[in-house]
């Protein structure tokens, strides 16, 4: 059996570490007290610094300015004269040269077909939108005409093989895929004979496109 | 000091003063500490900003000199391009003339008459009627729609300007006459040609063309001439 026996009373004990509590309370709090206190410097220093370091770049920037803006000009002019540039882009993109349809047309006109009247448009249309707010899409669409006659007993064979010889000009890239014959019939007025026909053919629809948007001059 | 050993009077004192202690810590936190803190992020902020701003700004004006360049270039191009290839702004129809009879010339095909279609913009190269653009009302329809707004196409800066030319000449004649105008000039369009047989000269037949260059916009002539501006 272990009896102990305590002799000193609460007041007389202290403490048996190598510091007492008062002091490694003291010394926590003093501890604290002083990181706080650096930390507060700490931070007045760099705002100080920060603070400089803006009245120098404001100072530089103050000079810089009026060039920085400048160039914004220029930048805005470079981007409008792009814009006219591609504007004409577009409008030689999307036109079909007519002395190329002309020499197609030449060459697949057979020999015992004469045009009295030949009539091509490539004008400039478009839909209107479906709201004022809405731009219009224009576009090119190649129409033609041709009114003729041709001579000998099988014209329908001379104009159906013409026909197919139409929609194919310009291949790959076809003026005018759809071509239609809206009459074909005798002309005693030409003489024996002849035959006379009207033809109709339609291109595809070329947009017109914008101009690419003027690139925004950015900030600075 | 032993908490056991004080007395009531002493263990108050104590408690008290710990909570002094602890409100003028998170006073201390909340007033000095942390506002010094936003403060400083705040300067910094700004400061970081403006180093931004001068960088980029250095780097626009050092790229000034490519710039102007580069300007000059597209300069040179329009004045090309526009000088000698679109009407100009006053008299266009003289200068079609001169277009047309310079080529009818140099191609042995006889000019009737040159006359000027005249008529309104049409509506396709008019700009769409400007109403402020409401992007809030825009964004909240297009994510609504489930796609980004579209953005606006810009304003078309050339409509076209057409003449009529009425001529006799044969077909090759007219070929050789279409080609040299087209070949000069890259945005000039017939887009009207009607050929119709004359009975008395076969060879010769009577030539009808709507000849078309784009011409600049007045409403657009103030944009061109800011491009010219000296800086």
């Amino acid at each position: 059996m272990r009896i102990r026996i305590d002799l000193l009373a609460f007041s007389e004990r202290r403490q048996q570490g190598p510091v007492s509590t008062r002091f490694a309370l003291r010394t926590t709090v003093l501890t604290l007290i002083l990181a706080v206190i650096l930390g507060a410097a700490w931070l007045f220093f760099i705002s100080h610094t920060a603070r400089s370091e803006i009245q120098t770049k404001e100072s530089a920037w103050r000079d810089m300015e009026p060039l920085v803006k400048a160039i914004r000009r220029l930048r805005g002019r470079n981007a409008d004269a792009q814009a006219f540039l591609n504007e004409l882009d577009a409008w030689a993109e999307v036109r079909q040269a007519g002395h190329v349809v002309l020499e197609h047309i030449q060459r697949v006109v057979p020999a015992e077909m004469q045009f009295v009247r030949l009539e091509i448009r490539d004008d400039i249309t478009a839909r209107r939108p479906s709201s004022e707010a809405e731009p219009a899409r224009p576009y090119r669409q190649f129409r033609m005409r041709i009114n003729g006659r041709t001579a000998g007993e099988r014209s329908e064979d001379t104009v159906a093989r013409f026909l197919l010889a139409l929609k194919d000009i310009g291949a790959p890239n076809r003026f005018c895929p759809s071509v239609s014959l809206v009459s074909l019939q005798s002309d005693p007025q030409a003489g024996a004979g002849f035959s006379s026909f009207e033809i109709n053919a339609e291109g595809e629809e070329r947009p017109l496109r914008h101009a690419a948007p003027p690139a925004r001059a950015k900030a600075p | 000091m032993n908490w056991r050993t004080l007395t009531k009077a002493q263990r108050d004192v104590l408690v008290l003063k710990v909570l002094l202690a602890a409100v003028a810590v998170v006073g201390l936190f909340y007033l000095g500490i942390f506002p010094l803190m936003d403060r400083v992020g705040a300067l910094q902020q700004k400061r970081d900003q403006l180093s931004l701003k001068l960088r980029e700004g250095d780097a626009a004006v050092r790229g000034g000199d490519a710039l102007r360049r580069q300007l000059d270039e597209r300069r040179r191009q329009l004045d090309r391009r526009l000088i000698g290839g679109t009407p100009p702004a006053s008299n266009p129809l003289l200068w079609a003339t001169e277009v047309i009879y310079r080529h009818a010339r140099a191609t042995g095909v006889a000019v009737e008459s040159v006359t000027e279609i005249k008529g309104d913009i049409p509506f396709w190269a008019k700009p769409p009627e400007v109403k402020p653009r409401n992007e809030e009302e825009e964004v909240r329809r297009a994510t609504a729609a489930g796609a980004p707004p579209a953005p606006r196409p810009p304003p078309r800066r050339f409509a076209p300007y057409a003449i009529l030319v009425n001529l006799v000449g044969s077909y090759d004649r007219l070929k050789a006459f279409a080609y040299s105008l087209e070949s000069e000039n890259p945005v000039v369009s017939m887009t009207t040609i009607s050929i119709v047989a004359r009975e008395a000269t076969p060879e010769q037949h009577q030539v009808r063309l709507v000849v078309e260059w784009p011409r600049v916009m007045d409403s657009m002539q103030p944009k061109l001439k800011a491009i010219y501006e000296d800086e």
